[in-house]
């Protein structure tokens, strides 16, 4: 198993470099220029203008060739410094470090809500298959992978918190009020539940198709033939095989999960990635771009990690291959 | 029965009140001003995400920091007249000499005296163009060329007699002088912190003391949290009697303010046109619309041969269906305006030409100056603002019905500025300041010296007419304004029939907030939403 995880980690490093790479030349190719997009228009355009702007592009690296800028950053980052923000001249790990927390928390949620209402009604309608509760729950579930999340978030911030004002428009706690549990919970439900909701489709999808080639195994009919009760036959036998490509699923969906995060944390205003990300983009603060990139490929990375050797753990049959 | 009777004698008393006192802004508030509530938090959005809390800089960060922060003097949003809440004010007959007189007792948020001596190091600050965006209102301050090639350690037009006067001269009679100071905003920084620190770091948005300021205005920040919220408490030595305890300032996004406020977490908000009519109807909610400060216009570039004939720029403004336009694209929430500077209402004539949409009219026009309707001229626009892409299609559109042929360049903004430099451009649209609070502030867009292309000022559209430029000029010579009005009137005139800009529409500034906030004034000037946040209350906490 540990030279499992050696090989995976020796495979990561390449790909991880390319993504830097291909991130760093790519966020650099988009139209833009960080430097004017800063300055107000009749600076730039004014008699200093042009030399203001040269002294700017020197301060911030910018007049150096790509290949230069990238190996000054990649020297950067292995010396564990991610650079400054160009916006506000913040160090892009502090800038990155504070928003980390608020997305784990909201994907960790999301995930959670995802699994749970993903994997009951999964295992639900597999069971009763072809019945008015598979054909609404397959519907529901085709239903929520499509709807854009922006739209569920408005629809729900329309219903929940103009309308009937049980919850929080957004935010992360109420401004001025003391910090409490009920108050964290109220904020974060509205956030994780869309998430969660539009994740939950495929758990469902997955977890039916998975339920249902488990029950029409041989050894589901042995435990019957042998007289085991259905209950025992199902959450002993079937279940535990069944759910076991769940965990691979897991993992594939952290990039979703942080995609799904940028809309979402826009939406609810959720101080987390997302809205970093969209504020770097608008303001093209390079640094925080790459460094953006950097952090969501390692938590791919982790993810697909966790999930390999959480399958392994699991299942017997690929700790011994 | 009487109970329910003397209720609805006072509604109506309270609703002939309003319909007599307000004229310019509407909202669905009540007119009874109950006295002031001490304590509570309001919770405020402002209208572009924060960088930096740095005074020296434009934008929300200028925005923001009037909540810290006091000028010496400010545009008042009830009156548009400059004021100034901690000194009174003179100027000398000539429009060359400012006194102020401080009140006595101001003391800056950590008990230190405030002095005139601190006027004196933030406006050398303000007037240093190495260090500072806001040096050119200093201009015409006696000795300013002398500081700024470092022979002097200050203008020598800036004195302070003692420590409860300043004193400023100028080089020649500037009667808008006080306007140039108050917008945008000029913030009083304390000497006797920031007196030591480097002048070349002084502005930069790293100085530490921007997130922990010492300040003169009604709050103190607590903290910044990034891309969520600053936190002010009130600051008890503040010239005035702050109500608020706390005030809370989040830069969200136009459909979570709007949402807010309805929810009643956020207790005010700038609203877009959209959002209005449907604020409108929110019992929980008041909203403010007044006429706004910018305005949208297309500037055309008068060295094109082409364009030189005013018959062809008249044909192109009465070829748009203005009114159409702003009822289709704003929701009906702009106003029209003819010509530039638009206002204030005593610097504009009653009889200017109105350019009501007329096809054929324009056609004709545009047929007796020779249009070449073979040309295809430029019409450059920064994409992204979406009032503006919907009405740039329908000037398009009507210009087109009229056999103009027009290609749209959606670009940069850096790319429109430098088309503008290096005078390649035929039309552009972008927004501009209107000059509502003094039509001095239109000059530099008219100026025959002021070319942008030169490098001298806004003259976007490379407009010259020496008759112009001697009224404006003529009218700076005195502050009477009943003197300076004939210039005003007469100049705005000739641009109303050159028109060198074709402004469209003239959006309204547009506020929503909570019912329980108290106090609010609106500013027509966005830059100036907080203008008097001290005077803030809620009625709720």
């Amino acid at each position: 198993m540990l030279w499992v995880v050696v090989q995976r980690l020796l495979v990561a490093l390449p790909t991880f470099v390319g993504i830097t790479l291909v991130s760093f030349i790519g966020i650099r190719l988009a139209p833009g220029d960080p430097v004017r997009t800063s300055l107000d228009p009749l600076i730039a355009g004014g008699p200093d203008g042009e030399a203001y702007i040269a002294l700017r592009r020197h301060e911030l690296g910018l007049d150096q060739s790509l290949p230069v800028q990238y190996l000054d950053w990649m020297r950067a980052v292995l010396k564990g410094d991610l650079g400054y923000s160009f916006a506000t001249g913040q160090p892009v790990s502090e800038i990155i470090h504070a928003r980390l927390g608020p997305t784990m928390e909201l994907m960790a949620t999301a995930l959670a809500v995802a699994i749970l209402i993903g994997v009951t009604v999964g295992v639900l309608t597999a069971f009763r298959q072809y019945s008015v509760f598979d054909y609404v729950a397959t519907f529901a579930s085709l239903v929520a992978i499509s709807i854009p999340q922006f739209f569920l978030g408005l629809i729900a911030i329309f219903v929940f918190a103009v309308t009937l004002r049980i919850l929080p428009v957004g935010g992360m706690s109420t401004l001025g009020e003391p910090p409490g549990l009920g108050d964290a919970v109220a904020h974060i439900l509205l956030p994780a539940s869309i998430l969660g909701l539009t994740f939950a489709g495929p758990f469902v999808r997955y977890t039916r198709a998975s339920v249902l080639e488990t029950i029409h195994k041989e050894y589901i009919l042995a435990a019957r033939a042998k007289g085991l009760s259905e209950r025992r036959v199902s959450f002993r036998h079937a279940l535990p095989n069944a759910l076991l490509p769940l965990v691979a699923l897991v993992g594939l969906q952290v990039p979703y999960l942080v995609a799904g995060a940028v809309v979402i944390e826009t939406v609810f205003q959720w101080p987390g990635m997302g809205q970093l990300l969209l504020t770097a983009f608008q303001e093209l603060d390079y640094p925080v771009l790459s460094g953006f990139v950097m952090v969501l490929a390692l938590f791919v990375f982790a993810g697909l990690l966790l999930s390999e050797i959480l399958y392994g753990v699991l299942d017997p049959r690929i700790r011994r291959s | 029965m009487p109970r329910q009777l003397s209720s609805r004698l006072r509604t109506l008393l309270s609703v002939a009140a309003l319909v007599m006192v307000s004229c310019s802004s509407t909202n669905n508030s009540t007119s009874q001003t109950p006295q002031p509530v001490n304590g509570g938090t309001a919770t405020v959005n402002l209208y572009q995400k924060w960088v930096a809390l740095n005074p020296f800089n434009t934008g929300p960060d200028n925005v923001v920091t009037q909540l810290a922060y006091e000028p010496l003097t400010l545009i008042a949003g009830d009156t548009l007249a400059v004021i100034s809440r901690i000194a009174t004010f003179t100027a000398s007959p000539d429009a060359t000499t400012f006194t102020f007189k401080l009140k006595p007792g101001l003391k800056w948020s950590d008990g230190e005296p405030f002095t005139s001596q601190d006027i004196l190091f933030s406006y050398n600050a303000y007037s240093n163009p190495k260090i500072s965006i806001y040096a050119p209102a200093f201009k015409n301050v006696v000795g300013i060329s002398d500081f700024i090639a470092g022979t002097a350690s200050s203008p020598s037009g800036f004195t302070t007699p003692d420590n409860s006067t300043f004193v400023i001269k100028l080089t020649s009679p500037y009667a808008p002088f006080l306007v140039n100071l108050s917008s945008p905003t000029l913030y009083l920084l304390p000497k006797h912190i920031l007196g030591s620190t480097p002048t070349a770091t002084l502005s930069a948005n790293s100085n530490p003391f921007w997130t922990h300021p010492v300040g003169l205005g009604p709050y103190k920040i607590v903290q910044v949290v990034p891309d969520q919220y600053i936190e002010f408490d009130k600051n008890p030595n503040y010239v005035n009697p702050v109500h608020l305890d706390k005030v809370f300032v989040k830069a969200v996004t136009a459909a979570a303010a709007v949402a807010s406020v309805q929810s009643g977490e956020m207790d005010l908000s700038p609203v877009a046109a959209a959002d209005i009519t449907n604020l409108k109807s929110v019992s929980t909610v008041t909203t403010y619309d007044l006429p706004g400060t910018s305005g949208i216009h297309i500037v055309v570039n008068l060295d094109k041969p082409y364009f030189q004939d005013k018959r062809v720029r008249q044909a192109m403004l009465t070829a748009i269906d203005r009114k159409g336009l702003v009822q289709s694209v704003l929701a009906g929430q702009a106003v029209l305006a003819n010509t530039f500077p638009f206002g204030p209402p005593w610097a504009i004539g009653s009889d200017l030409a109105t350019y009501d949409y007329n096809a054929a009219k324009a056609k004709q026009l545009l047929t007796e100056a020779g249009w070449d309707f073979n040309r295809t001229v430029n019409l450059d626009l920064v994409p992204g603002i979406t009032d503006r892409t919907n009405a740039l299609n329908v000037v398009v559109g009507n210009w087109q019905a009229i056999g103009m042929k027009i290609n749209v360049r959606l670009i940069q903004a850096g790319q429109l500025l430098g088309a503008r430099k290096d005078d390649s451009f035929d039309l552009s649209m972008s927004g501009t300041a209107i000059g509502t609070i003094d039509p001095d502030l239109g000059f530099v867009s008219l100026q025959c010296n002021t070319y942008y292309k030169d490098g001298r000022g806004t003259n976007f559209a490379n407009y010259c007419n020496p008759t112009v430029d001697s009224l404006f000029i003529k009218a700076r010579e005195t502050s009477d304004q009943s003197k300076r009005a004939p210039q005003y009137i007469q100049a705005t005139k000739i641009v109303n029939d050159e028109l060198p800009y074709l402004v469209l529409y003239v959006p309204k500034t547009l506020y929503a907030t909570t019912n329980r906030l108290k106090g609010f004034k609106p500013n027509p000037e966005i830059a100036h939403t907080f203008w008097n946040a001290g005077d803030w209350y809620v009625t709720t906490k």
